[in-house]
Formats: structure tokens, sequence, C-alpha cells
């Protein structure tokens, strides 16, 4: 996907609205995200899009169902007990979901925090220290 | 002792004439003992009521330090929080509860600490009634959590502009 500095990492963050373009658009399904408002791009962020940061970025003082749920819980949703159970099962979180970030592999809460919800799935360092790298 | 329905001027004017042979008796209703011990105390609890403005200016101060500098230690923990669709709104609520909270931690062992010192002060003096100014105390207890919101109003507002990407970005 291109060498180190090609701007990988800006182009993930504009496609994911962490940041904002100079020039042209950027579509998500029908929305135009360069004309969303700050709160508007926040919302879209939270309701669609799923991050898999390279540094994990989970919350330490938060166990890992809770990090799992962190966009939900923001938006005020109710959590769907029986989706979080299939959903930790399928990256083998299953038994640990009480557990602090510190005491598992960060990228199995990572990775179920992502698709839990969203319909995008944004790698914020493209494809280093991951096999596949969907967008 | 006055007769019931004997007013008490009246009652004034008669144990003054009652009294009149003797220059060197002063007569003190209750209102007047009472007025002579307030002008003893009152200047005193002046005192200790701009001490205690001065110490909410300072807590305010250290409460919104306290707050600056976590936020700004917690830069990363913010702008994750935001990447992944916290509002500013929720941010800057966020920081407000965290200042409402210590305030409340501050103000009950504060309270706390004071009424027990007061008790055992009226005790050691022998002064007969401990009395406890509820309404007082309560009334202070919100002032306090009022300061806190204060206080966290700036850190609140910088914690709302932290940049995500410096957060995202990886190290």
């Amino acid at each position: 996907m291109g060498p180190s500095g090609s701007g990988r990492s800006t182009l993930l963050h504009c496609l994911a609205g962490l940041d904002s373009v100079d020039e042209g658009t950027v579509h998500l399904g029908d929305v135009d995200l360069t004309r969303l408002g700050e709160r508007q791009l926040t919302r879209l962020r939270r309701d669609r899009i799923g991050f898999v940061f390279q540094s994990f970025n989970l919350l330490p003082t938060l166990t890992a169902a809770e990090n799992i749920t962190l966009p939900l819980r923001l938006a005020g949703r109710t959590i769907d007990q029986a989706w979080l159970e299939r959903l930790t099962a399928a990256v083998g979180l299953g038994d640990r979901l009480g557990h602090k970030p510190a005491e598992l592999s960060g990228r199995r809460a990572v990775n179920a925090r992502s698709p839990y919800g969203p319909s995008t799935t944004c790698p914020t360092w493209g494809t280093r220290g991951c096999r596949s790298a969907t967008i | 002792m006055a007769r019931p329905g004997v007013g008490r001027a009246a009652a004034r004017t008669a144990v003054e004439r009652a009294l009149a042979g003797y220059p060197s008796l002063t007569i003190a209703g209750r209102d007047d003992l009472r007025h002579e011990v307030s002008s003893e105390i009152d200047p005193a609890l002046r005192v200790y009521y701009s001490l205690f403005g001065l110490v909410i200016l300072i807590a305010l101060f250290g409460i919104g330090n306290t707050l600056a500098l976590s936020i700004m230690e917690r830069v990363r923990e913010i702008g994750l929080l935001r990447a992944v669709g916290m509002e500013r709104r929720q941010v800057r609520s966020m920081i407000r509860w965290e200042a409402v909270i210590i305030a409340a931690i501050g103000a009950l062992v504060g309270i706390a600490v004071g009424t027990f010192l007061g008790w055992a002060t009226t005790i050691t003096l022998q002064l007969p009634v401990v009395s406890v100014p509820v309404g007082q105390l309560a009334l202070f207890a919100v002032f306090a959590l009022v300061a806190g919101v204060l206080a966290s109003a700036l850190p609140a507002r910088r914690a709302a502009r932290t940049a995500m990407l410096r957060a995202v970005a990886a190290d």
C-alpha cells in the first residue's frame, strides 16, 4: 500500500473522519464527510467507523467488555448482551471480558471493538504489523 | 419575673423604676445579653469568614490546576475517547464531574473534621450546648460543589479541544 512516509496514515485519518482534507471530498456510503460539522463527524465515527489502532489504544481503567462497548455507551444505547457474547467468542475473548487490558492480548479486544456495530473498520496504521488491511 | 401579658417595654420601665435607687446595677434583658455577647464574637466570625473565602479561592485554583495537569497527562486518553465518538460536550461534562467529585470529597472531609473540632472545642470549653448548624453546613457543601464546577470551566474547555490525531498517531 505504499512505502513509509507516502501518506498512508494521513489518508486513513481522512477516511475515518479524524482529519480534514484540504481539497476533494471523502464519501462514506452516501455521506460526504467533508460537508459534516465537528459534531456530526464525531457521531459518524461513533456509529459507523470501527478503529483498529496500531498501538491498541485501549483505556487501561476499563475492562475488555467496557472497552468494546465504549462507543455504544457514548451513544447512550443499550448493549445487546447476546451480540457481545457472540462477538467476543469469535475473537476468543469470551471468558476474559472482566479483565483489564493489561491482563490480556490487546489485539483481540481492539479487533472486537471495531466490528461491533460500525460498518467500516479502519486500521489507522495501514498494513504494517497486520496480515490483512481492510478499509 | 414579669406576669404574662405585661409587655417587654412595660416590664423594663417597672424594673428601672424599682431599681432607681441603686445606680450600680445595670438592667439587661435577654436581647441585651445576646447583643453584648455577639458583639464580642462577631469580629472573630468576620475574620473566619474572610479566611473561609480565601480558602475557597485557593481551593478553586487547586482543583483547576490538578485538572489541567491531569488533562495534559491524559491527552492520549481523551484523544482516543474523541476518536471513538465522544462528543466535545461529553468531554466537558466528564471533566466537570471530576471537579465536582474532587470538591465533594473535599467538602465532606472538611465538614466532618470541622464539625468534630467544633464539638471538641465546645466540650473542652465546657460550654453547655453543642450546636451543629446543619443548614449552614449544607449550604457550604453546595457552595463547594458550585466552586468545583467553576474551577473546571477552563480545564474542561481545554480538554474538549484536545487534538485527536496526537492521540491516535502511531508512536
